[in-house]
This record gives structure tokens, sequence and C-alpha cells, in this order.
């Protein structure tokens, strides 16, 4: 079996406790800000981590460097125990701006490999460094692979830590898209518009074999390569990752973090596909608040449920109200007595869908 | 076998297959994989999506493989469009910008779902860190891949590949004796592979010419290719 040791993230509410208490309040992060390098009509919703740049290092490595400087203490980056690094987007943000100014300082964090070795530089970690990207589903493929390599006994301990920060980039391309629009997003809510809002947010998570009051009964992936912007109609790979990740013929009593991000389509039919398999459990997003915070959504997203899980009042779905695509949308926050674990879900362009089932005691 | 406390990790390679560019950038070459696209729908897909579609092929991939990617600069020719394309950002240059777009093309194009997908990036030891992923993997068989791509400005920066190539390797843990295995992978990985920059293209030479190949770093890492007879 497989715990997790440590969970803390940074959200623009705060660290994890921060931003667990703040959603529970129902507070909503999310602005609408005008992006100056765009010629878009309209402000777009974003939740920013306020900071600037200093020098050479772009405006969110304080944030990464007081993750880094909470974790437990261990020879990170060892081969016993590996670092798998997670972002949709890592330097993205300095690409764009050697792309305007050609200042060849922004090409030292402009790829995914110059950011693992400022990183390295920064925090005086080891080579053994796994660097993921796969879209928004990315934190949870990290999750997976320090899980296994713990269960193969490769690692003693793995860190999982991820990142994505905000950028003309990913906002121009998300609004070239007309999923971020000048609507504020509502997730789960059955309306004329659907729109996602975007945030910055960073996370670390240590796993280990150590028993903590946190365990993680299964993880599991599915692929559906229908489309790359949208889901199978019928919702199938919605049911393949729930049936690979809970154990067949049972319903357990979990409540749900789904994805959640505020489109319309995917957000019916994760809330279908989670009714029909989890009749009782309460589901909810806290995508309306931090907005998506991309590919370290599902590690920013499981410390703050630890955290909730700590307080055992989980926040509800904020952002917006009713109606919902289904009952089972928990709109305010919630007492987690009722409930002996958490199923918590991410997705990703091309149908990528992944889960995570926890218990606690 | 084991050294120092860490196993010697193996694989038996059971498939290859590679695209090659005669010269940097010819003409001829992507001529000539744009035709292997049926339609127009070349005229869609980046030029990393369709030499990694030529090389997937081949492969026998099912909903159960476990596919894994490595690329260190992904979709650099569409990434330069869609920063060029600012202030009105293209849509089209944005979605086919995204890791691991280059193989989801392949994917999407043959409707061919996958439960595992471990899209990696990284930089000189990213061979390794993709054969310990596959050692992770829980799928029947284990299909590992990469590619890259050339680029303009960004490779004036030296932030794209200087040439084109792509490759990938059907692997699995316990062949029968029944199969016919190409050859076998083993390494041993006891701290990396910093800054050995011909690591892959030497991998990829290797495999081009079924040669054998022994890499060993300054870390005491180790990787061996052999064939079989």
């Amino acid at each position: 079996m497989v715990f997790i040791q440590h969970a803390a993230c940074c959200t623009a509410l705060g660290d994890a406790h921060e931003s667990a208490e703040s959603l529970r309040a129902g507070r909503v992060a999310l602005q609408l800000s005008d992006v100056p390098d765009l010629e878009n009509e309209e402000p777009l919703p974003l939740a920013y981590i306020s900071g600037e740049a200093s020098g050479n290092r772009p405006k969110w490595m304080p944030y990464l460097q007081q993750l880094a400087e909470a974790l437990p203490d261990a020879p990170w980056g060892t081969a016993r125990f590996p670092i798998y690094l997670t972002s949709s987007n890592y330097g993205i943000d300095q690409l764009y701006a050697f792309s305007k100014a050609r200042d060849p300082k922004h090409l030292e964090w402009a790829t995914p490999h110059a950011v693992t070795a400022q990183l390295r530089a920064a925090f005086g970690w080891g080579p053994q460094i796994t660097v993921l990207s796969h879209a928004c589903v990315t934190g949870q493929l990290g999750l997976i692979l320090a899980e296994r390599a713990i269960l193969e006994g490769q690692a003693e301990a793995a860190l999982v830590f991820s990142f994505d920060f905000l950028s003309p980039f990913v906002i121009g391309g998300f609004n070239a898209l007309k999923i971020l629009n000048g609507q504020m997003p509502a997730p789960y809510r059955d309306g004329e518009v659907g729109a996602i809002g975007l945030g910055e947010g960073a996370g670390a998570i240590v796993l280990s074999a150590s028993p903590t009051e946190f365990k993680i009964n299964k993880q599991a992936l599915f692929n559906e390569m229908f489309h790359f912007t949208s889901n199978a109609p019928d919702g199938s790979g919605f049911d393949r990752v729930l049936e690979a990740c809970l154990p067949a013929g049972e319903c357990p009593k979990l409540w749900v973090k789904g994805h959640g991000t505020g489109t319309l389509e995917a957000g019916k039919l994760e809330a279908r596909a989670i009714e029909a398999r989890l009749k009782d459990a309460p589901l909810v997003s806290w995508k309306g608040s931090i907005g998506h915070t991309l590919g370290s959504c599902a590690v920013v997203e499981l410390a703050i449920a630890v955290e909730s899980l700590k307080a055992g009042t989980a926040p509800g779905n904020v952002g917006g109200t009713g109606p919902y695509f289904t009952k089972s949308i928990q709109p305010d926050a919630f007492s987690l007595a009722p409930y002996d674990g958490a199923l918590l879900l991410s997705n990703a362009f091309g149908g990528a869908h992944a889960a995570m089932w926890i218990s606690y005691e | 076998m084991r050294r120092c406390g860490l196993a010697m990790n193996k694989l038996y390679i059971m498939k290859k297959a590679l695209w090659v560019e005669p010269s940097p950038n010819d003409p001829d070459a992507l001529a000539a994989l744009k035709a292997e696209f049926p339609g127009r729908s070349a005229r869609r897909m980046t030029r990393l999506g369709m030499q990694m579609s030529h090389v997937l092929r081949g492969m026998s991939l099912s909903e159960e493989s476990s596919l894994v990617y490595a690329t260190r600069f992904s979709e650099t020719q569409t990434i330069e469009k869609f920063l060029g394309s600012f202030p009105f950002p293209s849509p089209q240059a944005f979605q086919t910008s995204i890791h691991p777009g280059g193989v989801e093309q392949f994917l999407i194009q043959n409707k061919q779902s996958i439960r595992e997908f471990f899209p990696l990036a990284g930089g000189t030891d990213l061979l390794f860190r993709a054969l310990q992923t596959a050692m992770l993997c829980r799928g029947s068989r284990i299909i590992i891949c990469g590619g890259e791509e050339t680029g303009t400005w960004l490779q004036e920066a030296g932030a794209s590949s200087e040439s084109n190539y792509a490759w990938a390797l059907e692997l699995t843990g316990a062949a029968k004796a029944s199969e016919n295995v190409l050859g076998r992978l083993t390494w041993i990985e006891l701290a990396g592979a910093e800054g050995a920059s011909e690591l892959l293209p030497d991998f990829f030479t290797a495999l081009q010419n079924s040669k054998p190949y022994r890499y060993r770093s300054a870390e005491g890492s180790e990787l061996e290719l052999n064939w079989s007879e």
C-alpha cells in the first residue's frame, strides 16, 4: 500500500490550508481581467498568484521555492527518492517572452529541461527526475508513476512536484478555442454557454509505504483518443476510468472532487457518469474559484482535498448556481463524516481521463 | 544481476520502426511522408505528427498496450506558428502545439484508445527516463517512441532539434521462446546521464543500423543495446 506523507500547494487563494478554508467559505479567486497581449474585446476569468519577476527568475519561482523548502528531508532526485516533475506548460511564459523580446535570458527557463536544470540548481535535487507533460492530466500521471515506483520497490519515497502558471501563450490559446471567454465558469451548471477560468497553481505530494491516515486505494487512466478537444459523446471515457478505478459491483461511500472546468458537454458527461456509478456521492468542483490550474490540477486539488479531510469538511461546488446537470452536485461545504473515501478526477485534451481513490482513517 | 544494490533492467525488442531523413529538411522526404496520409489529412498534421504516425503504424497498439513517448522539444514548428499568430492567436496552432500532440495525431486519426499513455519531456537523460517509465507500465505490450522536428528561429536559439527523426520500439519484459526477438535493451541507472548529448542520437544511429550500442555515463549509468543473431 502507498500513503500520502506530505501534501502542499499554493493557489490564488493561498496555501493548501488557506485555499481549503476560502473554498469552504465560497470565495471566488477568479477575476475578469484584461490581457494586454491579446486583441480581445472582453476581460477573461483568471486567478493569478501575485508575484514579481526578480532578475532572471520568473515571478513564480518563489512559490516553488516555498514548496521545496517545506518538503520532508530526503535526498530528492536520487535513485531511491525519485522526483516526478509535472506541468503542462513548464516555462512557456519565458518562451513567449523570448518570442517578443529575443532576450536570451528567457531561454534559461524556456524549455522543460531548462526549467528542470534551474530547479535542480536551486533546490539541490539529484538527477533522478522524470519530466512529464500530458496537458491537464499530467499531475495524475506523476502520482501514478510515483505510486508504482514505491510498489515495485524502486523507490523508498517519491515526490510529485507540479506547477502551471499563466502566460499570454496559454490564455491566448484557450481564448482562441472559445472555451475561455468573458463568462465566469460555473461547473456542472446546465446553462446555455460553457466557460472555463484559468488559474495559477503549484503543489508537492510525497508518497511512501509508511502508513499515514491517507491511503491510496487505486489510480486509473483511460485515453479515449476520440477527438483532440472533445469527448466521445456517449460518455464512455468517463465510464471506463471509473470502472478501472472502483471495485466492480461495489458502491463505496465516497465523495467526488470532479474535473469540472465549466465546459458544458464534458461537465454533463462527467456528472452523469458519476451519478450512474456512485448514486449518493456528492460531486464538487473547485475550478469555479481557483480556476483550472491545468497540468498541476490533480496535485493542487489533492493537497486541498487532504486539507479538507483534516478539517472534516469539504468545500462545495464553488462558482455559479444551479440548475445543475445532476442532483449529485453539492453546492455548499459539507461534512465528510458520512464518507470513508474520496474520488479525485482529472481530464485532458484527447479525452484523457485519470482517477484516484483515496481512503482515510 | 545487481550492482551497488541496483537491478539490471532488461526489455526485449519485438519490433522497431524508424523515420530517417536522408539530409536535413529534405523536401523529397517530406513529400513522401505526406503522401502516406489519405486525402488532405497531412495538411492538418504537424511534421512530428506525421513522423510519429509513420513509426507507430507498425506497432501492435491496442487498448491494453502502454505507450511511452519521449521528446525534448515536441511540436517546434507549430509552436513557432502559434507564437507568430499573436495578438490574434490561432486556435488550430494552439491545439496542435500541445504536448503530446505528435502521438495524439496518430491515435486520434485511428480512433485508437489506450489505457496507459505516459508522455515525457526532459533533457539529455530522456532515454533513461523513458525506459524507467516503461518498467512501471502495466500494459500487455509496451511501446516506447520518440522523435523531434527542426525549427527556424527556435532552432537558431538552441530551443529545437537540429534534425527530424522518429523511432518506436515494441518491448516486452518476458518474451516467449516462440516469439521473434529482434534484440534486447539492458541498463543500470545509477544516477542518470547528465549532459550526455550524444546518447539519443547515437542510440538512434544504432537502431538504424541494427548495430550493438553501449553507453556509460561518468556517473555510472549504463545502457546496452544488443541484437539477435
